[in-house]
């Protein structure tokens, strides 16, 4: 009786995503995306399986694996499912985790291609963002990690042999360990504060048409003439009233619905 | 008599012409309330003929077929109403929609008349549509009697189903890469750990700690070298008598060394050169005969050994690092 009242206690507290369902809607996701594969001479039956894969590999994703792997195939399912928006927004939530991986920043590139942007008529209204490019899309925290055990073990190394043996190559040893133990630093701060300027200004993806407006209501006057393709990349300022207030690439500021808008996460 | 009688008959046959009735309005209310009766009238000489065909013996289900009601000999072709077939219970079980289709406004004098109907049958088989009942009135008939009527036949109607034809399959197009899921492992790389930093920040310091009190520990002997290597000219000196063997003249270099090693050291004078030269300077600075000695004696070998047939390259440089390691007190 005990026994039975503490199972009934414990059941509800247990999560509702257990590691082998995500197991296995991974699975499912992989069988159906190979699936849209062969069937891609058919692009609607290809099109339904791949959004079958596509909500597997979400489903992971919200579990909490951030996987480059998953990320792309993720976006490779949604784009392949005809939903280019969410496809944006995946391989944006995978470059987030890992910005250096090949594979995502191909995706986005390819992904943007699709995307019918319209031709500015002033800088400030270019809607097509430019390639990824910073530190954090060339090299990765474990790679300045290694190097600096690296810089750091020819410093440790020099300076020994400094303080015992006196090795004439011990002191370059030890200054060229110290150059990239500086060099280390120097990266990894600049990691960081990208990283923290991403946080800052969180990435929206438009998922339907819409007018970029001067204000936050229908009734205000656009800011951008030309429609903003669903996919297009901004990034948020400030919400209020069901509206976001964005930043498109080239740097106007304007005001979408929010119902037109999906946060990158 | 015969004339009169001619008159009279002109006379019955002309009311008999006038009394003949053309138009609806002129026929009682009765007969027009009658069921099945769409306004026609017959003419004087004939009778009102109906007919009906379908616009295709057989269909397909979902497709619409064309029933045509033709009425003819009507004198009044302007007032014939259409039957409302959609409103009887054997067509609406048949049909799903029954559609009238509209018809020109046929001419006073039109001889025949044509109601068109589209006709959706609801299910596959082969349909017989019902026959159905075209009251008219026709004048000629006795009084009470002119009510008369005629049964469209049976028609019948072959619906199959439809045959679906499937356009062929568009090809999904997009970038070749994402058609092959991705490689490698679902494992997520993730940031490195703050203690991982942490550890690195502070292991270095503790193994360069430990590397050196350890080897300290190891070897004394070479703690002193060390210390003595830090003097300049020791370093110097040691480190010639170790490149000597490379030398392409061993002896000489091995000399060399020891003079500059004695210069450095013992404030020799740089002049004297031969091991007799040395001897006296060394003597002349007070330093112990025994060492004095050891000096001439390599020396004595160096020369020895560079005017030799067959020098040996390395055995006096190793006499000669012995030499200062024990002057400097590393070894004994």
């Amino acid at each position: 009786m005990t026994a039975l009242l503490v199972a009934t206690l414990l059941v509800p507290s247990l999560p509702g995503r257990t590691p082998d369902e995500a197991t296995i809607r991974l699975n499912d996701a992989s069988v159906a995306f190979r699936a849209g594969v062969e069937a891609r001479g058919d692009a609607a039956r290809a099109r339904q399986l791949f959004r079958d894969a596509a909500d597997g590999f979400d489903f992971n994703w919200e579990a909490g694996d951030r996987s480059a792997r998953l990320a792309t195939n993720r976006g490779r399912s949604h784009f392949l499912a005809g939903n280019v928006p969410m496809a944006v927004a995946a391989f944006r939530a995978g470059l987030r985790e890992t910005p250096y991986d090949v594979d995502l920043l191909r995706g986005l590139a390819d992904c943007r291609a699709a995307i019918p942007y319209p031709t500015p008529s002033s800088p400030d209204e270019q809607l097509r963002p430019d390639p990824p490019s910073g530190w954090r899309h060339r090299v990765s925290d474990w790679d300045v990690f290694r190097l600096a055990v690296i810089a750091v073990s020819l410093i440790v190394v020099g300076l020994a042999r400094r303080f015992t043996a006196r090795d004439g190559w011990a002191v370059p040893v030890a200054v060229i360990g110290g150059i990239g133990t500086l060099a280390c630093l120097i990266v990894g701060w600049k990691l960081d504060a990208e990283r923290a300027a991403e946080a800052a200004r969180p990435a929206l993806v438009v998922t339907a048409d819409t007018t970029l407006r001067k204000g936050n209501g229908f009734t205000h006057r656009p800011r951008i003439e030309a429609t903003i393709p669903r996919g297009t990349e901004v990034t948020e300022r400030t919400r209020r009233g069901g509206w976001a207030q964005v930043e498109v690439a080239g740097g106007a500021v304007g005001w979408l619905p929010e119902s037109a808008v999906r946060l990158v996460k | 008599m015969s004339r009169i009688g001619s008159v009279f008959a002109l006379v019955l046959a002309g009311t008999a012409v006038a009394q003949v009735p053309t138009r609806l309005e002129q026929i009682g209310a009765v007969a027009r309330s009658q069921p099945d009766f769409y306004g026609a009238i017959a003419g004087p000489g004939e009778t009102v003929r109906v007919e009906w065909k379908l616009s295709a013996s057989a269909a397909e289900l979902g497709e619409s077929v064309r029933l045509t009601l033709t009425v003819r000999n009507a004198v009044n072709p302007q007032e014939l109403t259409r039957p409302d077939l959609g409103k009887r219970a054997d067509f609406a079980a048949l049909f799903s929609l029954i559609e009238p289709v509209p018809d020109p406004q046929p001419a006073a004098d039109a001889t025949a008349v044509e109601f068109v109907y589209s006709l959706r049958p609801r299910n596959v088989g082969t349909l017989t549509v019902p026959s159905v009942k075209y009251a008219f009135y026709h004048p000629r008939f006795p009084k009470g009697r002119e009510m008369q009527a005629r049964y469209l036949e049976e028609l019948t109607l072959a619906v199959t189903k439809p045959v679906v034809t499937v356009a062929p399959p568009v090809p999904l197009t997009g970038p070749a890469s994402f058609f092959a899921p991705a490689s490698g492992s679902y494992a997520s790389a993730g940031t490195v750990p703050g203690t991982y930093w942490l550890s690195l920040l502070w292991g270095a310091p503790a193994v360069l700690v430990c590397w050196v009190v350890l080897w300290r520990w190891l070897f004394p002997d070479a703690t002193r070298l060390a210390r003595l290597r830090r003097n300049r000219a020791v370093r110097r000196t040691l480190d010639r008598l170790r490149a000597a063997h490379r030398a392409a003249d061993p002896a000489g270099a091995t000399a060399t060394a020891i003079r500059d090693y004695l210069s450095a050291r013992f404030g020799l004078s740089p002049v004297a050169a031969t091991p007799a030269e040395v001897s006296e300077g060394l003597t002349e600075l007070t330093v112990p005969p025994e060492r004095v000695s050891e000096a001439d004696e390599l020396l004595r070998r160096c020369d020895a050994d560079r005017f030799a047939p067959e020098p040996t390259r390395t055995a006096i440089a190793a006499d000669a690092i012995r030499l200062v390691e024990r002057w400097e007190g590393v070894t004994k």
